[in-house]
């Protein structure tokens, strides 16, 4: 027994430096043992931990994640991921591709939600998971307990991005806002893009893209031309384009500095036009 | 040749220089004759799923994200038939697309497999805990179902087990069994990524799993190993499909120099034992170039050269041996066995056997903590003296608490 403690006493020793980093990163909550990992991922271990899933947070900025467990004596455990990206909007991002409406939704950080067995919520520039394998109101109860906790220590910057306020809020469907860094229709030469979906006449999706320049909009418009048919493409204005898009449907696109906007599956010109101009309006 | 002398470099060197057309069938070079026609499936290169009685072409969809559901159209265009998905990616909606954009197609028209996570497994070790139950798993099948819109799935895989104690943890094989019987699942598998070799032994060993999606790629430190595995479990009949065949499609953690992602996959699916491999897939660039490999497998010689470039750049796991380093070394460390300990480590996931080794080599603490510089040159680049800071730590931690 005593040859057991000491070599835990060892190893606690040879891991305490790189511990005691993390563990400032997990509130110490009353009632409940905290255990830090010492292991932080990152972009080239991330996999360890999350499998497949790794792939998508990577394509948010996802720069470290530090990990704990929090047990209560009582047979609750409930585990703690803390995932550091880049900037707000980027953790913002990855939390927006898992969350639902249908959830029940909290006064926490940025914005987040309960499930069973989960609470999730992104704040600052901080993506926090917490979640337990065992049911009941009561392994419920202590994950709202926890995310209180962190909420009081990660909750300061509660703000959306920035970002998301270039998307008109008349009929936008609650909970819809995603921010895709990459790829945005399966496109390879879309900057990232802040979407939504709008439920007006009918419902459709519109997205606001910020170019690094005039330019550099040109130049994506003209890709974006150039991966339809001719036939397929016609031009409304000076700064605007209708394109019928055979992998992704109807798509009024639209320009103005460094910004390429648009509504994509809206058959109605002047809904299309309508809300185009209240993103204009919002850019300026 | 025994299996240590069987290293990554050597199976790179093997397949690349040696020239890889011994390595792929006559019938895939039938079939890698110059593209006629992007829609004519016959020049599709096709191979069996072990004994499942699933043909797929080498090259599928790993569905990575739940908002273009246009590529998922644009890849059966292409021929691909065989999307993957998993219960847990992106709290369900990855599967909540596919059974959307699926719905009004005909079901033995694709092959949609999923991943279901045991409850109580540690995602750090992939150890599956007491509270695994085979109602549990079975439940979240029932969800992943629904979410896909179909009564079955082709392939069922457990998702991330990384030991021999996983694959045979009785109550999973209760539910892939329960799944397979009641038609919820018309082929059960294991995922992994860690500790390959050991779990496609021990799905032979279960006799239950069909199937293994194993990460196989041209950096992994062992794969001579996996290959070694893969060979095994496929002459015992087992379904072999590959995932980060890419090796995370970059060569800096900063994700700004891309890898030749073509060259990578091509290099993986030269390997006949492989069925299928699931390279993610987020945009139409993507896609072409991933279905162009199911027409085409031959490396090219610029495909070759980026492949050994890259190898000798990233310098990968394995050490050589070839002592350049040691007479540089003003402790006389043994160097490549400390290498090696490191490769164990990162490579094999083995701390107890790297911790053993470093125990048999007498090093306490950090020796390279006493020089202010270090004046050692490794044929390979490899950082050696970060590397020893890094395991050598490994000596002071009992050995019950390595694994």
């Amino acid at each position: 027994m005593k040859y057991k403690f000491l070599c835990i006493f060892a190893l606690l020793s040879v891991l305490s430096g790189a511990v005691s980093g993390q563990a400032d990163f997990f509130p110490r909550i009353d009632g409940w043992n905290r255990a830090v990992e010492e292991k932080v991922y990152d972009a080239d271990n991330l996999w360890d931990l999350i499998d497949g899933a790794a792939d998508l947070f990577l394509e948010y900025s996802f720069i470290n994640l530090n990990f704990a467990r929090y047990t209560d004596g009582g047979g609750v455990e409930v585990r703690a991921e803390i995932y550091k990206h880049k900037n707000k909007i980027n953790a913002f991002g990855i939390y927006s591709q898992e969350r639902d409406a249908a959830y029940k939704y909290l006064q926490i950080g940025g914005q987040g939600y309960i499930v069973q067995g989960a609470v999730n919520f992104f704040a600052g520039n901080y993506y926090i998971k917490l979640s337990t394998i065992q049911k009941g109101e009561k392994a419920q109860n202590a994950l709202l307990t926890i995310a209180e906790e962190f909420n009081k220590k990660f909750g300061i910057d509660n703000d959306f991005p920035s970002e998301l306020a270039l998307l008109p809020s008349k009929a936008k469907i609650v909970y819809s806002e995603k921010y895709i860094p990459q790829n945005f229709l399966g496109y390879s030469f879309f900057k990232p893009v802040v979407t939504a979906r709008y439920n007006a006449a009918a419902p459709f999706t519109l997205f606001v893209m910020e170019a690094g320049s005039a330019e550099d909009a040109d130049k994506t418009l003209q890709e974006l031309f150039n991966a339809v048919n001719k036939e397929n493409l016609m031009q409304l204005s000076a700064e605007r384009f209708l394109i019928k898009d055979s992998q992704n449907g109807l798509i009024e696109a639209a320009k103005s500095g460094k910004y390429i906007f648009g509504v994509i599956g809206c058959s109605d010109e002047a809904e299309r036009r309508k809300y185009l101009t209240d993103v204009r309006l919002n850019l300026q | 040749m025994s299996g240590k002398e069987l290293n990554r470099r050597n199976f790179i060197k093997n397949t690349l220089l040696s020239g890889a057309g011994i390595l792929v069938s006559s019938s895939a070079l039938a079939n890698a004759l110059p593209d006629k026609s992007a829609k004519d499936d016959s020049l599709i290169i096709k191979r069996k799923l072990g004994k499942t009685g699933i043909v797929l072409p080498i090259v599928s969809f790993g569905v990575m994200r739940a908002d273009s559901p246009a590529l998922l159209k644009a890849a059966l265009e292409e021929g691909m038939v065989h999307f993957d998905t998993a219960h847990g990616y992106q709290n369900g909606k990855n599967e909540e697309m596919i059974g959307e954009v699926f719905k009004d197609i005909k079901r033995d028209s694709i092959v949609l497999s999923t991943k279901v996570q045991p409850e109580d497994s540690d995602r750090r070790t992939g150890k599956i805990g007491p509270g695994t139950t085979s109602k549990a798993f079975l439940e979240r099948l029932d969800i992943s179902l629904k979410r896909l819109k179909t009564d079955y799935v082709d392939i069922l895989y457990v998702h991330g087990l990384s030991d021999k104690e996983g694959v045979l943890f009785p109550a999973l094989l209760e539910a892939v069994e329960t799944a397979k019987k009641s038609g919820r699942a018309r082929s059960v598998g294991v995922s992994t990524h860690r500790n390959e070799p050991d779990v496609l032994r021990a799905a032979i060993e279960s006799r239950i799993f069909e199937v293994v999606l194993t990460s196989i790629n041209f950096k992994q430190g062992h794969l001579a190993e996996v290959k070694k595995a893969i060979a095994e479990a496929a002459k015992e009949g087992i379904g072999i499909i590959a995932m980060k065949t890419m090796a995370g499609g970059f060569q800096d953690k900063e994700r700004t120099i891309p890898i030749n992602c073509k060259a990578a996959l091509k290099f993986v699916m030269q390997d006949e034992n492989i069925t299928t491999s699931i390279p993610g897939i987020t945009n139409f660039d993507q896609l072409k170039m991933n279905a162009s490999v199911n027409r085409d497998l031959i490396l090219t010689d610029k495909e070759k050269a980026d492949l050994v470039l890259l190898d000798n750049k990233t310098g990968g796991l394995y050490c050589q041996g070839c002592h350049t380093c040691t007479p540089n070394c003003s402790k006389g460390l043994p160097i490549p066995d400390l290498m090696r300990a490191y490769m164990y480590t990162y490579g094999y996931n083995d701390a107890r056997q790297a911790g053993m080794l470093i125990n048999e080599l007498g090093i306490k603490g950090n020796p390279c903590r006493e020089c202010n510089e270090c004046n050692v040159t490794c044929a390979k680049n490899f950082p050696v003296a970060d590397r020893i800071a890094d395991v050598i730590r490994l000596a002071a931690v009992p050995s019950e608490f390595l694994s």
